[in-house]
């Protein structure tokens, strides 16, 4: 009797089991991208211009954490699914993805996730606040403007560049802001990176 | 009132985003199966493989990193797996046992691991990177899909097996020579065993960290001994304790900013002092 009693607490335990598996497993929409030899990731550190702001600031690391922003991951983190994303269309992408009023925590992982998975952030109305880096291209001459975050122990940076809308002043290297803008990312050379267009200071 | 209310709120506003949910049900997957396995370690005085399996993972993992490999868990986990096998190989005439072992393996995979990715890592960040691995910052946080499903399954057979395999875990636990001479195959047992672990310990590096997994293991099972006697009882009020423990140390570290593995073992380690006043008004065993 007490083995059939061991037999049915373990069926309920399996079957309770399965359906929490079940719950958290996958979305409607998944996408692979596939891992090739075109793949980018948020750790490779560029040649080309996008990690000219690790050559040119003098905070090598902050700076080299906006260039890492800069690299939109492909592929090294696998597939991932955003299903309210693609869901609700066009009005998904007008809703502001607001960081500000995240903690620093969910800020990093959310931005993390942004550079993994950019397709899915695609044309996103993005509000953050960190600290503002700038460097210069050394192939174009540009200067580039990032915002950064960092993690809760401040050891790891992210980050996305911002272009501002025309007629606004970028704000001095090294201090807070606040930006608002489009997310969307733009091809450099073979390599993807991600920016605020029209970003306007908040 | 109010302040319920607008943690209610700011909770409801996190849990829209995906990667909170893909948190908490990996989180809470991978804390109950770790308890379980804790109770076993524990009672088998192995409570400190879980550092040294973890650190041979933290190890392994750097090399996948120099490697660029696409998927690292196709060299994490048969590695750790070889290394779980090795700890846990009882055997006579073996010149480095128990302890010493653990000690020699986990330190020398950490040193290994940090000194790949210092020489030959290619992240601009490196101590970062090594920061976030070993102390679980927000690694739980960044999973992906595939990640989640990965985790799931692997967490879906771990506890099956340990169901399926319950009697006989007992049995090893209390007396392997005892269920050897029963006709129980320990080595089998023990080798099945070894896997589960290195999975479960490659599992929980994601939850909290390299540095800390031990806690997983070690704080459920010790607060649930205090106030339990029965294995059975035991092993269920570990894997309780664990859940609410990952549950709560997830949302807070998401509503404070915190660090998401730390927060988890200070919630399992203050779960671990309020049960001595328990186990004491209980009437437990202390």
């Amino acid at each position: 009797m007490k083995q059939n009693e061991m037999w049915i607490v373990r069926t309920i335990l399996l079957l309770l089991l399965c359906v929490l598996v079940l719950a958290g497993c996958g979305t409607k929409d998944s996408r692979t991208q596939e891992a090739d030899s075109g793949k980018k990731t948020v750790q490779n550190e560029s040649a080309s211009s996008g990690s000219n702001a690790e050559k040119t600031s003098p905070d090598a690391s902050g700076a080299k954490d906006a260039a890492n922003a800069n690299n939109v991951s492909g592929t090294e983190q696998g597939s991932r699914e955003d299903t309210n994303a693609r869901g609700n269309g066009s009005a998904r992408e007008k809703e502001l993805l607001d960081l500000t009023k995240m903690s620093s925590t969910t800020v990093f992982a959310e931005v993390y996730n942004m550079m993994t998975d950019p397709d899915s952030y695609k044309g996103r109305m993005v509000k953050m606040k960190g600290t503002c880096y700038a460097a210069k291209d050394d192939a174009s001459g540009k200067t580039l403007y990032a915002c950064v975050i960092k993690d809760a122990t401040a050891c790891c940076s992210q980050g996305i560049e911002f272009k501002l809308k025309e007629g606004f002043s970028y704000p001095q290297d090294r201090s807070t802001v606040t930006v608002q803008g489009m997310f969307t990312t733009y091809q450099q050379g073979k390599m993807t990176y991600a920016c605020l267009k029209n970003a306007e200071l908040k | 009132m109010s302040l319920i209310m607008t943690l209610i709120e700011k909770l409801a506003f996190y849990l829209q985003y995906p990667f909170v949910r893909y948190a908490l049900v990996v989180g809470l997957l991978i804390a109950v199966v770790s308890s379980l396995l804790g109770v076993t370690l524990v009672l088998r005085h192995f409570s400190y493989i879980g550092d040294g399996l973890s650190h041979v993972a933290f190890g392994a993992m750097s090399v996948a990193i120099v490697l660029k490999l696409s998927h690292r868990m196709f060299l994490i986990l048969p590695v750790t797996v070889l290394c779980a096998v090795i700890l846990l190989k009882s055997g006579q005439g073996r010149k480095v046992k128990g302890d010493a072992a653990v000690a020699m393996m986990s330190v020398g995979a950490l040193a290994f691991g940090y000194l790949t990715v210092n020489v030959a890592g290619a992240s601009a960040n490196v101590s970062g990177d090594v920061c976030s691995t070993l102390f679980g910052s927000t690694s739980i946080l960044t999973l992906t899909a595939a990640e989640v499903t990965l985790c799931a399954v692997l967490s879906a057979a771990a506890l099956v097996l340990f169901l399926l395999l319950y009697n006989r875990l007992f049995a090893l636990t209390f007396d392997e020579n005892f269920a050897r001479v029963c006709g129980i195959n320990t080595e089998l047992y023990n080798l099945i065993l070894a896997i589960i672990i290195a999975v479960i310990i490659v599992l929980a590096m994601n939850l909290v960290g390299a540095l800390l997994v031990s806690a997983l293991i070690i704080f459920p099972t010790m607060a649930a001994m205090r106030l339990f006697e029965s294995f059975r009882a035991v092993t269920v009020a570990s894997a309780v304790i664990s859940v609410i423990c990952a549950l709560v140390g997830i949302l807070v570290s998401v509503l404070a900013g915190t660090p998401v593995g730390s927060t988890i073992v200070i919630a399992d380690a203050l779960a671990f002092g309020l049960s001595m006043p328990a186990a004491r008004l209980r009437g437990g065993m202390s």
